[in-house]
């Protein structure tokens, strides 16, 4: 019988808020990264960054249930999205 | 799902968490989208068997030629719109024999978005192939059109919304399959596996069975309908390239999107029949679509598009020509590959390119996914009440999820059948010329589905699965009949009619084969429960007699 | 067009077919509770049973070209897969004689394209 405390259950809608809604963040910052960095023309870049989302989308909820804690897993959306919103912030500086 | 507790989660394990709830917060929803999408891929043979007005018509054998037919829908449009900021004309093609011809008005300020609906579906008439003249006006039906458009847009609320419920319950069943598969330990070795009678493991060999010997349409249709509307999803490529300027952005992606000014100055439209017959020697083949931009003015356009073909991608070539003075102005080139691939996507999601055999393909499996979902929610409600099974022994309750998963079960799974019969039922027994018919048809269907909904959570029990999936069995088996009564067109003149009426047939075939497996699903029911009260009503008499031996023996 | 098609199907039901006939359960199914299949039997009908798939495949491009080919293919393999998964649990031995269709499929098919 999994747990039912409420500590479990702050874990899970721990884990729920950083996939859902840290993993769409994440996943927005990454797919205009990739946009900007791809070498063709705009209808090509922005076509394939919009096609990755998903898949993008579903490996970030998918590694947010599968690491060791809830804990484990904010820091690893909150790192990541910080370190591509900050190359992301820097592109659009220098274009 | 442990936090910072010795014993560490396998990736199975959490998978399998992911997979459970993933699946099971949004599956009654998922059925709705999947049983009218599954329906959707004959929207225009749904349409045509909910027209009975337009049977004749479209059984000619002979047709004007394609030219004069348009040059007729022309006609009929400058008599009837002159001053539309948009006509379109559908001109014959495999799946629709018919000519129709429709047009769209700028909304007026203060019309309601109700109202907006309504007048365009006035807007429009059909002519007959044979003769070019017009046919006697159906009866007013969104037919298969409201079946496509409610497994994406939803209904009684704005299309935004739908868009945004229905894009958040396939990205949750996206995230389903991916962790679904993961967690399936013996995906190789139990492939063929199915073992009925074992009660949780024949429900779980049922749920793979469906879901993964198909695995490859459901990750397709999946992935591909999100694909539809990805750029609404996902807008920050969009913002990041091409700023706020989203119009641009859907001229160079969709290459045939719509992006005429008017220039609000009266030039009256040139024949098309010349424009035509350029298109036709430059193709080889005949337009199947006509589009008109702001007809009677300066900045009028006219684009012919014809059908994609046998390729994947749904980007149909066109060529646009100047509507005051006939001169080609564009012509769809060859896409790049990522444009192409795009397309392609999003061509696998409506299947345009589907000849019948892979059409009904599409079916089959989209049917295959109604079942996937229905075995999930039914396996998840079966293993819960097993947690219960004590408690029930001894004359307690199940738990209220394990109870509101049971009806929601039933209302979704028993009673959308019932729903989407009951439309077809609506669209025969409602007066031809009832007032804002169509409206009536598409709340016939919720009223249906309400019912049995509701039903349900009053009684979610085996008899109430009994009760809908045997409604269900006799409204859409019935159909058939109820198309012998009702027209002239049954069974007994479409099998052996032209093709188009065959379209005919085969909605009644396959209603009536549906009603069927609903029935025998109701009749499975009935010999289980048999069963398993004749088994009851032995153990009781074996346990009786078994103590008065002890006592005896005692 | 069609003929070359419904080869495909058979060739798709015999390779799957084929495959079962060496999977431990379904192999155990028919020569009874805890025999197990042979290491060289094995590979022998493993190589044919993705043969028999692999032959399906080429019957759907022929029949439908390089882009539609592949969609066909897909809905071919589910179709064979669920008959072949319903006949292993209520016929199994007709299951295992039905994988011979892909003989005269495979013939079938292999005509039709070279005659293309």
């Amino acid at each position: 019988m999994t747990p039912t405390t409420w500590r479990y259950r702050g874990a899970v809608v721990s884990r729920a808020v950083a996939a859902i809604g840290g993993g769409y963040v994440l996943t927005s910052i990454a797919i205009a990264l990739i946009a900007l960095a791809l070498p063709l023309p705009r209808a090509d870049a922005v076509s394939i960054a919009t096609l990755l989302s998903f898949v993008i989308y579903t490996c970030a909820i998918l590694w947010v249930f599968a690491t060791s804690s809830a804990t484990r897993a904010w820091v690893g959306i909150a790192a990541s999205s910080i370190a591509l919103g900050a190359v992301l912030w820097l592109t659009g500086r220098m274009a | 799902m442990k936090q910072g507790v010795v014993v560490k989660q396998g990736l199975r394990q959490s998978m399998s968490w992911v997979h459970t709830w993933a699946g099971l917060l949004v599956c009654w929803l998922l059925l709705l989208v999947f049983m009218a999408g599954t329906a959707a891929y004959y929207r225009h043979e749904i349409t045509f068997w909910m027209k009975p007005e337009l049977h004749q018509a479209s059984n000619a054998p002979t047709r004007i030629a394609t030219v004069d037919a348009a040059a007729l829908a022309v006609r009929g449009l400058q008599q009837r719109a002159p001053d539309a900021s948009g006509w379109l004309i559908e001109l014959p093609h495999e799946r629709n024999p018919l000519i129709t011809a429709s047009w769209t008005n700028p909304p007026k300020k203060g019309m309601s978005r109700e109202e907006r609906r309504n007048a365009l579906r006035q807007q429009n008439f059909v002519l007959d192939p044979m003769t070019g003249l017009e046919t006697a006006a159906p009866r007013d039906s969104r037919g298969g059109e409201f079946l496509y458009r409610l497994h994406f847009d939803l209904y009684y609320m704005s299309a935004l919304w739908g868009r945004w419920i229905i894009g958040i319950a396939a990205m949750s069943m996206l995230v389903a399959i991916i962790s679904g598969v993961i967690t399936h330990k013996r995906i190789f070795k139990d492939f063929f596996t199915f073992r009925p009678k074992k009660g949780q493991r024949s429900w779980l060999d049922a749920h793979n069975a469906t879901a993964v010997l198909a695995l490859p349409f459901h990750l397709m249709i999946t992935y591909t309908g999100l694909v539809t509307l990805m750029f609404m999803y996902m807008p920050s490529p969009t913002k990041a390239l091409y700023g706020d300027d989203q119009n641009t952005m859907f001229g160079e992606v969709f290459l045939n999107a719509d992006r005429s000014q008017p220039a609000r100055v009266a030039a009256p439209l040139v024949d098309i029949r010349p424009m035509l017959q350029q298109a036709e020697r430059a193709w080889g083949q005949t337009p199947t679509r006509i589009v008109v931009s702001h007809p009677n003015d300066a900045g009028a356009q006219v684009q012919l598009v014809r059908a994609s073909g046998q390729q994947l991608s749904n980007i149909e070539p066109s060529m646009t020509f100047n509507g005051a003075s006939g001169a080609l102005i564009a012509s769809t080139d060859a896409p790049s590959t990522t444009l192409a691939a795009r397309g392609a996507i999003y061509g696998l999601h409506v299947a345009h390119f589907a000849d019948p055999l892979l059409r009904a393909l599409f079916f089959i499996c989209g049917l295959a996914g109604c079942a996937m979902v229905a075995t999930g929610a039914l396996l998840w409600g079966v293993k819960e009440r097993q947690k219960y099974a004590k408690i029930v022994a001894k004359g307690g309750k199940v738990g209220f999820g394990v109870r509101l998963v049971d009806a929601l079960n039933i209302g979704a799974i028993a009673g959308l059948p019932v729903a989407f019969a009951v439309y077809f039922w609506s669209n025969r027994l409602l007066p031809p010329d009832a007032a804002a018919r169509s409206n009536l048809e598409a709340n016939c269907f919720f009223a249906a589905w309400a019912a049995c909904a509701i039903l349900a959570q009053i009684r979610p029990t085996r008899g109430m699965w009994r009760f809908q999936l045997t409604l269900g069995a006799l409204l859409l088996g019935g159909l058939p009949l109820l198309n012998a009564f009702t027209t002239d067109t049954h069974l007994g003149v479409t099998l052996f009619a032209g093709p188009a009426l065959r379209a005919v047939a085969g909605f009644d075939l396959v209603t009536l084969a549906l009603g069927l497996l609903l029935g025998w699903a109701a009749w499975w029911l009935g010999r289980r429960s048999r069963k398993q009260a004749a088994a009851g009503a032995r153990s009781a008499r074996g346990a009786a007699a078994a103590s008065s031996t002890a006592q005896e023996a005692a | 067009m069609s003929i070359l098609i419904l080869s495909g199907l058979a060739l798709a039901f015999s390779g799957f077919a084929t495959n079962s006939t060496v999977m431990d359960r379904h192999y155990a199914d028919i020569h009874g509770r805890g025999t197990e299949p042979g290491a060289a039997l094995k590979r022998r009908l493993r190589l044919l049973g993705w043969l028999g798939l692999a032959l399906s495949f080429a019957a759907c491009i022929g029949a439908s070209g390089w882009h539609i080919g592949p969609v066909l293919w897909c809905g071919l393999l589910s179709i064979a897969a669920w008959a072949l998964t319903l006949l292993l649990q209520y016929a199994p031995r007709k299951a295992i004689q039905g994988a011979w269709i892909g003989i005269p499929a495979a013939l079938a098919a292999i005509a039709l394209l070279i005659g293309r």
